[in-house]
């Protein structure tokens, strides 16, 4: 039967009661190259709706994530047992010094989107607007997006371990790498950060920290 | 700031794909999904370039009306294609897993 890979953790971590798994599957853990790897047993995943077994995926994530550091795998990885442990084994090396770097550390999100973007498109989309004020328009779109990003991150950067921005035409995400201890506390400075009103920002977390990951790999 | 501690986001892990599902019954869709991503990147490539040349000042003002004009009208296009084949504006911003999303460019 295939299994489902949920992510991979140090062994020195504990999840006491592992969480019940996609389409309520348990979820199981195995030792490979010193790792904990984290997979259920699913013959299949066409039953359950997509979104639904999303969510529980995620929901097992944040559960270990709760208890421990993860790199998790992304949705659906469906392994024969001999492809988890060739999988593994030959990340081995990478995932152990990841996990070395980012120990107690998690990410934190804050989206920041431009309120009246669709009020613009439409303009746009009906040519209410020349082209001068369209591109300034978007010039002024990003400079805001760009100095709301700059507040929030001056307001918690004693926290702040390390900073990746990506940004859209109208949306700029932030993911911001700190000690899950500060949380709480990175939360609230968050919550005081005084941004233009034509902005929306939320924060969401804690993630694992895999924008970090990715970024180290590039 | 809004909070959302419990509630995964709209993007609640990189772990959850938002892949291209081509199926014979959407070979269409998900065609129409690939092409007008690659032109909206191209698009806004060229809508970046065009400020940061608006804002060295090397661009006259008629050239910034024919530019703006010109990427407005394409962008407007593109929304008027993707509606279309009941694609979103955000449906465009393909997952490349590792890679971050198509339309998303990185700054550390």
């Amino acid at each position: 039967m295939p299994l489902l890979l949920y992510g991979v953790t140090e062994v020195r971590g504990n999840v006491l009661d592992l969480p019940t798994g996609v389409g309520g599957a348990q979820v199981q853990r195995i030792e490979v190259s010193g790792l904990s790897c984290f997979y259920s047993l699913n013959s299949t995943l066409s039953g359950i709706p997509p979104r639904e077994s999303a969510l529980q995926f995620h929901g097992v994530l944040q559960a270990i994530l709760s208890a421990q550091d993860i790199i998790p795998f992304r949705f659906p990885t469906l392994v024969t047992d001999a492809e988890l442990q060739s999988q593994v084994q030959e990340h081995a090396a990478e995932y152990h010094e990841w996990l070395a770097r980012i120990r107690g550390r998690v990410q934190m999100e804050m989206r920041i989107e431009y309120r009246d973007l669709e009020q613009d498109s439409a303009k746009a989309d009906a040519g209410e607007v020349s082209g001068t004020k369209y591109l300034r328009a978007r010039q002024k779109r990003l400079s805001m997006l760009e100095a709301a990003a700059g507040v929030l991150k001056s307001k918690a950067a004693d926290f702040i371990q390390g900073w990746r921005q990506r940004s859209s035409s109208d949306r700029l995400r932030c993911f911001a790498l700190v000690r899950r201890e500060v949380v709480a506390d990175f939360r609230h400075r968050m919550g005081s950060a005084e941004i233009s009103s034509a902005l929306t920002a939320r924060i969401s977390g804690p993630w694992p920290a895999m924008e970090f990951f990715r970024e180290d790999r590039k | 700031m809004t909070d959302h501690a419990d509630q995964p986001s709209k993007d609640p892990s990189p772990a959850i794909p938002d892949r291209i599902n081509c199926t014979p019954e959407n070979v269409e869709q998900g065609l129409a999904r690939l092409v007008l991503s690659l032109i909206e990147l191209i698009r806004q490539l060229l809508e970046r370039q065009a400020i940061r040349r608006m804002e060295g000042g090397s661009l006259s003002e008629e050239q910034v009306e024919q530019m703006g004009e010109a990427l407005m009208k394409l962008e407007a296009k593109i929304h008027e294609l993707a509606a279309n084949f009941n694609l979103t504006p955000g449906d465009l911003n393909l997952d490349l897993g590792p890679l971050g999303h198509l339309l998303d460019s990185n700054k550390r």
